[in-house]
């Protein structure tokens, strides 16, 4: 049996041709991304599922008008942006604000611990001023460049990296009760 | 190197950006020696370790299963729907999300429950759009002897005149009347940017109880079969006296509801609008009185205008069937109770050319 790797071009082609297994691909590779996005916007998992699915619906529906020229996940995190801002807007679903006073700070063993830093680190996540934390999302779930962030984004590049540079400090403020995990500021 | 510096360079490195190995191994010099820029750093990496958010794996299935192969098998009909997207391509998006539709006013009042997205098999009824082609199909014809009439009889071509004797004053006015509801009832048309597929007449329509029925034709059926159905409110043309007429039944058959025609010579029998979801018969049902024929259906006024085209914020997306008609129901309700259809629905839709948005409920 051979088995050769996909690109990603291909694999986009192929579903904008109408194959269902490239499409399950997708899918596949990037609801992990969506799906913590959403999560991350609104703070609310049901939200984040509904979001989810309608961002691939919209994804089925207009994959042909993909044109190659991003790369697909930049155009997949426009659309991902979109769908949570429409769904804000029509009022279908409302981030759930996190006030960043009322995340308690971790203690050493757990900040070690996945389960309770992922907890801790998800609300966190929510506090964040909402272009920071698009910023980080861009870069970190869908794998975007500072420069494919700034095009999805519309903003420049070193904008890009000054709010992703803000995004981790604060998540190190928030995380460790100072920034970085330990007290004092940036000099 | 200061600790801003090193902390962008450190960011830098973690996202994969070109940063020289000079730059980077000053930034780790500077941490080393910094405290405050060593546990930024811990944090990093804390952070690069920490699991990301897993969509869930009932999620992603329900996504996959419901992949269907016909959506994306008609890149005509995915491009068009695309135009009309809230969701623009890579190069025309706009990066705040100002290309949203209209701000809906509101709380759509969704509950806990969570949209199943449905691609329901289209096994619909596609009498009501057939009759109607073939019924203009035939007029066509029949214009078209007219017109070769009066070139073989008269020696010359039809004139101007010739064609408006043709067009009947009831023809006229259901044009201009159907003009007038498309412009007046309609503005969600050119809101949700789906005014394709907008006709400017609208078959001839009926109400009886609720539900819409379209005139199929004349039929001489044995009375003995009739049985008195109730009452429709119509003038069975398109600017007639409006009059009450005693609408038939054919035993028990709530199909093709008979009217007497207006010199009550003959029957006109009216087939119900329907089609079929999830292989359930759903009926076009409105409380607007379509009193001439050439008044389109619109939503029962229990229901808001929807806003956007995705039906906000009256409705909500629930799935789609095989040919990518969306179907939609109202916030809190699943398909049992209603579905929505939006306009611009391809030709061959029992909704086609409806400029408003429809309700249909299942038939019982």
């Amino acid at each position: 049996m051979v088995i050769r790797a996909i690109s990603e071009s291909e694999l986009v082609a192929a579903a904008a041709s109408g194959d269902e297994r490239a499409f399950a691909t997708i899918v596949r590779q990037h609801a992990d991304a969506v799906y913590g996005h959403a999560l991350r916007f609104f703070g609310d998992r049901q939200a984040a599922e509904d979001a989810t699915q309608e961002v691939f619906i919209k994804v089925f529906r207009t994959i042909a008008t993909f044109d190659g020229r991003a790369r697909f996940s930049t155009w997949l995190y426009r659309v991902t942006r979109n769908v949570c801002l429409d769904m804000n807007r029509a009022g279908r679903h409302v981030p759930q604000p996190v006030d960043p006073v009322t995340i308690e700070p971790l203690s050493e063993p757990d900040f070690a611990n996945d389960v309770v830093f992922v907890q801790t680190f998800e609300r966190a996540m929510s506090a964040l001023p909402a272009e920071d934390r698009d910023a980080l999302n861009a870069v970190t779930l869908f794998g975007l460049s500072y420069a494919e962030a700034a095009l999805a984004l519309g903003i420049p590049e070193g904008t890009v990296k000054s709010r992703v540079f803000r995004a981790r400090r604060m998540l190190g403020t928030l995380l460790r009760g100072r920034e970085g995990g330990v007290a004092g500021e940036l000099h | 190197m200061n600790c801003t510096e090193a902390a962008l360079l450190l960011c830098a490195a973690e996202d994969g950006e070109p940063v020289s190995s000079g730059a980077l191994a000053l930034a780790h010099a500077h941490c080393d020696g910094c405290p405050d820029c060593a546990a930024f750093r811990a944090t990093l990496v804390r952070l690069h370790t920490a699991p990301a958010p897993h969509a869930p794996l009932s999620l992603v299935s329900r996504i996959i299963s419901a992949i269907p192969e016909n959506v994306v098998a008609q890149p005509a009909v995915a491009m068009a729907e695309a135009a009309a997207a809230t969701v623009p391509g890579p190069c025309n998006q706009l990066p705040t999300g100002t290309d949203a539709p209209p701000e809906a006013s509101g709380s759509s009042g969704l509950g806990a429950t969570s949209p199943v997205i449905e691609f329901i098999p289209a096994r619909r009824r596609w009498t009501a759009p057939r009759i109607a082609i073939a019924l203009s199909s035939a007029a066509v014809f029949l214009l078209a002897i007219g017109i070769t009439s009066s070139v073989l009889f008269s020696g010359r071509g039809a004139s101007e005149s010739d064609m408006l004797v043709t067009s009947s004053p009831e023809s006229s006015m259901a044009t201009e009347s159907s003009r007038d509801d498309t412009t007046g009832t309609s503005p969600s048309t050119t809101d949700t940017g789906m005014a394709d597929n907008i006709a400017s007449v609208s078959p001839d329509y009926i109400t009886f109880e609720g539900t819409v029925y379209l005139l199929e034709g004349i039929e001489t059926p044995a009375e003995s079969s009739l049985a008195t159905a109730g009452a429709v409110t119509s003038s069975l043309d398109a600017s007639g006296t409006v009059r009450i007429q005693t609408a038939y039944l054919a035993g028990t058959d709530e199909a093709t509801l008979y009217v007497k025609s207006v010199d009550e010579n003959e029957y006109l029998a009216f087939g119900r609008v329907s089609r079929t979801v999830g292989r359930a018969e759903y009926v076009l049902v409105t409380d607007a009185a379509l009193a001439h024929f050439g008044e389109w259906p619109t939503l029962p006024e229990r229901f808001g205008k929807p806003v956007t085209s995705d039906g906000a914020p009256t409705f909500r997306l629930f799935g789609f069937d095989d040919l990518g008609v969306n179907i939609y129901v109202a916030y809190g309700t699943d398909a049992g109770a209603g579905v929505a259809i939006a306009p611009g629905t391809p030709d061959d839709d029992p909704a086609a050319a409806n400029p408003n948005w429809t309700w249909w409920e299942p038939a019982e």
